[in-house]
Formats: C-alpha cells, sequence, structure tokens
C-alpha cells in the first residue's frame, strides 16, 4: 500500500517535469529529487504502510547561533500551516518537512505542488529571518 | 564543443528538471528550451551564434470568455509599462499571455547564475496579467448587465 503513494509521490514529480531517483533499502522507500536547485526527498516506512514524509533539508551558515536558529523554529512551527521545522544540532542542519498520511498514490499526488510551495516559502522565511537578524 | 542549448538543458537537468529541447522553424541555430516550474510551462530560447543573449517566457493561458485580444492588448502595455524588465503579448494562438525576459548575459554562467530569478519574474508577472485581465472582463460583464437590467426596467 505504501509503496502505491511513493508512486504517486512520483508520478506528481514526473508531471512536473522534475527528476528523481528511487533509493529503497530494507526499512523505507527513499525518493530524491530536486526542485529550482533544491534538494527534497520523501520517505515511506515500510513498517507503518500510510505514513509519509516528504522535506528538504539545509545546513545552518556557520555565523548562525544555533538557539536564534531554534527559536525562530519554534516560531514558524507555531506559526506555519502543514510543515515542520527541525534543527539537529550535531550536523547544524535545519529541517522542513510535511509529514502526512496517505492510503493512496491519488491521495498524495494532487497535493504535490502544494506541499513543495510550503516548504519553499518555509525554508524562503526562515533564512530570510537569519539575514535580517543579522542585519539589524 | 557543446552546444549552448545542450549546456543550458544540462544546467536545468542539475537543477533537478527534465527538459525538452524544440528547434525554431528552420533555423537550426535556434531552439527553445522547455521545463515546468511551479506548474508552469517556461521556456528559454537560445541561439548558438550568440551566448550572450536569451529569452526566459511563460505562457499564460487565459479562459474562453477572457480571450477578447484587443481588449486585452492595451491592458498588456500598461501592465508592461508598470513592470521591470517583463514583456507582454498575445500567445501565437491567442489562448493566453506570454510573459517573456529578454536577458544579456556576458556568458552562459552569468545567464544561469540569474536562470531561477528569472523563472519566478515570468510566472509572477504572467499570474498578476492574467489576474488583472480577467478581474476587469469580471467588471465589464457584471456593469455590461447591471447596464442591460437598468436599460430594460427604464423601459
Amino acid at each position: 500500500m505504501i509503496e502505491e503513494v511513493v508512486r504517486g509521490i512520483e508520478a506528481a514529480l514526473d508531471e512536473e517535469w522534475l527528476l528523481h531517483e528511487r533509493d529503497d533499502d530494507a526499512d523505507a522507500f527513499r525518493v530524491s529529487f530536486k526542485s529550482e536547485g533544491a534538494r527534497y526527498f520523501a520517505i515511506a516506512y515500510r513498517d507503518d504502510p500510510t505514513f509519509v514524509m516528504i522535506g528538504s533539508g539545509w545546513t545552518l551558515p556557520d555565523d548562525v547561533e544555533f538557539a536564534e536558529a531554534v527559536e525562530l523554529a519554534n516560531q514558524l512551527n507555531a506559526k506555519k500551516k502543514l510543515v515542520k521545522v527541525a534543527i539537529w544540532e550535531e550536523e547544524r542542519d535545519v529541517l522542513f518537512t510535511i509529514e502526512t498520511l496517505a492510503a493512496t498514490g491519488d491521495e498524495i499526488q494532487q497535493h504535490i505542488e502544494r506541499i513543495l510551495d510550503v516548504l519553499r516559502d518555509t525554508a524562503q522565511s526562515f533564512f530570510n529571518t537569519l539575514r535580517s537578524d543579522d542585519a539589524s | 564543443m557543446e552546444l549552448l542549448r545542450d549546456r543550458i538543458a544540462r544546467f536545468i537537468a542539475e537543477e533537478g528538471h527534465r527538459t525538452s529541447i524544440d528547434i525554431h522553424g528552420e533555423n537550426a541555430d535556434v531552439a527553445a528550451i522547455m521545463l515546468r516550474a511551479r506548474g508552469q510551462q517556461i521556456w528559454v530560447s537560445v541561439s548558438e551564434d550568440d551566448e550572450t543573449f536569451y529569452v526566459v517566457a511563460a505562457m499564460h493561458e487565459l479562459p474562453a470568455w477572457a480571450r477578447d485580444a484587443k481588449q486585452n492588448a492595451a491592458l498588456l502595455l500598461e501592465l508592461q509599462e508598470s513592470m521591470k524588465a517583463v514583456k507582454f503579448y498575445p500567445s501565437q494562438d491567442r489562448s493566453g499571455v506570454v510573459a517573456a525576459v529578454e536577458q544579456f548575459a556576458s556568458s552562459p554562467e552569468e545567464f544561469m547564475q540569474h536562470f531561477w530569478k528569472l523563472v519566478e519574474l515570468v510566472r509572477e508577472s504572467g499570474a498578476s496579467a492574467v489576474a488583472r485581465i480577467l478581474d476587469r472582463t469580471e467588471s465589464k460583464s457584471a456593469a455590461e448587465k447591471f447596464i442591460d437590467a437598468f436599460m430594460r426596467g427604464s423601459q
């Protein structure tokens, strides 16, 4: 069932003329792709057949204070619809994800454009706010 | 040596987007590289004999009831004046509006640096143009309905 959801994601990416790669393993089905140069991924776990996560990961610039990034992530989590923002301290990564439940490929396929828009918009808000804080 | 069109198409593919290349009519030096971005069909025109000139354009379809080319022409000119760098014109089959940016760049690399900004520009300006056309067409039709009703009432 979850593999059909992953195929729905791939079909939506095909419709958008986006190139993508599958890299499945024993735990999960994984799709990676890029849009406008930014990297995205979709993961669906074999042991959770209706859960799917689509997201993008970015490296925090060296001059950004970890506490500042965490505070901003909290603000965006409160403010933004759909998207989750997480900061990984060790890797100094910021992760934007949309985690949702889907039982069929169609269910996710029709929302991919909106999902990508939200991920893009949140990443842009995150980094624009960091830059404007730096400038002030 | 790699053709300019292949170089640009390779860059777009590296950015994650599938492309297709159309050769313009009989002139094999001029090509259009087609791609999709955020649901919008975009094309990039390049000429093999001029590495300094590029066109990035997007076609924005209009609903059948808003395709009055004469009515839209004046509005497109007005919009063009108010938007930096963008050119508007009706598509060849008159089914929509083309938003285009003609860009000079000192090299293909420089063009590629600005590529997504140019795509954003033609996508967003075209969407604004369509919104204005639809808004005006709807207002005009509402006004006509009101005048018709008023005239009928006054007879």
